[in-house]
């Protein structure tokens, strides 16, 4: 399964592409929005899941879910986004915007793991 | 048809060039030019008008198209005053979030002379606020030590912990052996979040290769 | 006594002899003013990996004007070049043009399969402008040429709309050579045979001669994507831009308003191509990301 990584903290990056690796991810990067709908798009196996930061430069996450569920091949690839911010109204931002689940930073290991195998492997063999 | 060749055409300009403009012109087209890329033209005009800054920022206020937003935040970059970076900080806690994420990118672009405006964001009750003006320090604290010494005080003593990794962060790219005290203090205080240890470990490591972390 | 007769004083005005390398020192604080002061005209900045690229054509520009200096050259350039002609010399010597006929042909297979199309598709009926493509820096001229023979070859309605293609270059000497039209073997490489054959002519001392047909296609002229005015005689007037391997070479803040003078030197609707490891992501958010079969270009928007 492939995983794509949209945060513009390396720290982060690292961290998350740990806890997916381990849950049987092959993980992309990007650095920001707009970098992240270049991967994903020029990807010749598209992403399984996608790992959404939402306060990015050039392009936040909010328009790249946006952007992404645009796309006839992307569209439906799930995605989880990540934010410190605590409001009920991001979470609403979140899936106005086509996330299917909404995290708050900092993440935990396992709770993530869990939260990306659910989504990505649904119909996929869950026992490992 | 095909290829026209370069005596059928004139080869020079196809628009003719236009003088500059007066600042009042340029102002008043900005503020209300009835097409987008007549205020582009303004807002990018006034780069060589740096007292313009103020008005540049009350337009980014009004302003909609993103064509044009985008121009008067590199004009703003551009002139690169404090009053420039004054107006900007305004957007840090902007509902926008492209009008947040341009503030955040013209900011770190300006520099040191935005240093007032991040000292002053720092003492937000929003730690989102905080975070987004360690963001903006994230690109220039390197250059002075009183810069560095925040990014400390934060380690050690901001209460929300994400401000507190904004600032690892920060120092995950030009970390030294005397961020080392401040970078353990924040991952005592906030030992219960794996990602605190990760990512103070990997800052460590960078920082001082060599030291235990 | 004017500032520029004051620093020859001190600089005590040594005249090199003919045929001895000049023995200038250039101090790291000196190189990196004439970085910033190079770097304020041209948006063009040098890594540190650099320094010994441009300290020894700067020195080169110090010996041959007789200034003796680091000092009185910029003082020269700033006081005692009003025509430019000295700043020129000194840009053409610092850029760096290395080029090849098909270079990165996804673009130009996504040109003629996805953007040509579509622009055309686009196009309200009636509409007579000639379709616009820029190549900018065109350097020797590989680039725009490789676009009139790609067309030419490549696109079945090339003869059912005007086509104008414009080519220019911040380095004057490059422009020139373009004009002329001659090439080494290196540069025409990757052409194929029968490609070769059609639009080039062997000349008695080896080289390339791209046909007369081709090199009048072609519109040639200097600009600096930094200069305002410059941009300013462009506006609107391009359908696709070719800025290939030119803004990896700018800083933040440059690249940011080079992308501002492509954006406004497109048609609403208009595509820029940047070079293989390039992208947007990294420059300006002004661009609609696109994704075609060939490549990812970028758009600006239609309304």
């Amino acid at each position: 399964m492939r995983a794509l990584v949209v945060d513009d903290a390396t720290t982060v990056r690292m961290f998350h592409r740990g806890i997916l690796e381990g849950a049987g991810f092959v993980v992309e990067e990007a650095m920001n929005g707009m970098e992240g709908l270049e991967r994903a798009l020029s990807a010749v196996v598209p992403p399984d899941l996608l790992l959404v930061d939402i306060n990015m430069p050039r392009m936040d996450g909010y328009a790249f879910l946006r952007a992404v569920r645009a796309e006839p091949t992307l569209r439906s690839i799930p995605a989880i986004m990540i934010s410190t911010e605590r409001e009920v109204s991001d979470a609403d931002h979140a899936f106005e915007a086509g996330a299917n689940l909404f995290l708050v930073k900092p993440v935990r290991p396992d709770v993530l793991g869990r939260c990306a195998r659910a989504l990505a492997g649904a119909g996929q063999d869950m026992s490992k | 048809m095909g290829l026209l060749k370069n005596r059928e055409t004139d080869a020079g300009p196809v628009a003719s060039v236009a003088t500059l403009r007066l600042p009042a012109l340029l102002l008043a087209t900005l503020r209300d030019g009835p097409t987008a890329a007549e205020r582009r033209e303004a807002a990018l005009e006034l780069a060589t008008v740096p007292g313009a800054a103020r008005d540049l920022a009350a337009a980014l206020h009004e302003e909609v198209e993103s064509s044009v937003r985008e121009a008067i935040v590199t004009t703003l970059i551009v002139i690169g005053t404090r009053e420039a970076a004054a107006g900007l900080a305004d957007f840090i806690n902007s509902d926008d979030p492209q009008l947040r994420n341009l503030a955040i990118e013209a900011l770190r672009a300006i520099g040191p002379a935005a240093g007032s405006q991040v000292e002053r964001l720092l003492t937000s009750p929003y730690p989102d606020v905080r975070i987004f003006a360690v963001n903006v320090l994230d690109a220039f604290f390197y250059r002075r030590a009183q810069d560095r010494e925040r990014l400390h005080t934060i380690l050690q003593h901001d209460p929300d912990v994400n401000v507190g990794l904004a600032a690892v962060e920060a120092l995950s790219q030009v970390g030294a052996p005397e961020d080392l005290p401040a970078l353990r203090a924040f991952a005592a205080r906030f030992s219960e979040h794996p990602f605190v240890g990760f990512a103070v470990d990997l800052v460590c490591r960078r920082a001082a290769p060599g030291d235990k972390p | 006594m004017s500032k520029l007769a004051s620093l020859r004083e001190t600089a005590g005005n040594a005249k090199p002899v003919a045929g001895e390398p000049a023995l200038i020192p250039i101090s790291e604080a000196e190189s990196q003013r004439f970085q910033d002061f190079f770097y304020r005209k041209t948006g063009i900045q040098f890594g540190p990996t650099k320094r010994y690229f441009v300290d020894r054509r700067l020195i080169e520009r110090v010996t041959a004007t007789g200034a003796g200096s680091l000092n009185v050259y910029l003082a020269q350039l700033r006081y005692e070049d009003p025509g430019g002609q000295e700043l020129q010399r000194l840009i053409n010597l610092m850029t760096v043009n290395e080029t090849y006929f098909y270079r990165e042909e996804y673009q130009f297979r996504c040109l003629v399969a996805s953007i040509l199309p579509e622009l055309v598709a686009e196009r309200t009926p009636g509409d007579q402008r000639p379709l616009r493509l820029w190549s900018l820096p065109c350097s020797t001229g590989e680039e725009p040429y490789s676009l009139a023979i790609q067309l030419l070859e490549n696109w079945p309605d090339v003869d059912r709309y005007d086509v104008e293609i414009v080519a220019s270059d911040i380095d004057t000497r490059v422009v020139a050579r373009a004009r002329e039209g001659l090439y080494e073997n290196r540069s025409v490489q990757y052409l194929p045979a029968a490609v070769k054959a059609r639009y080039f002519t062997k000349t008695s001392d080896g080289r390339w001669r791209i046909a007369d047909d081709l090199r009048s296609s072609v519109h040639f002229g200097t600009v600096n994507l930094s200069d305002a005015s410059d941009m300013r005689c462009h506006k609107g007037a391009f359908d696709v831009v070719f800025c290939r391997n030119l803004l990896i070479y700018f800083d933040e803040v440059s690249s940011r308003r080079a992308a501002e003078a492509i954006f406004d030197s497109l048609r609403p609707g208009g595509f820029v191509c940047l070079g293989h490891s390039e992208s947007m992501s990294r420059i300006s958010s002004l661009f609609t990301v696109r994704k075609f079969p060939d490549a990812i270009v970028y758009q600006r928007p239609k309304s």
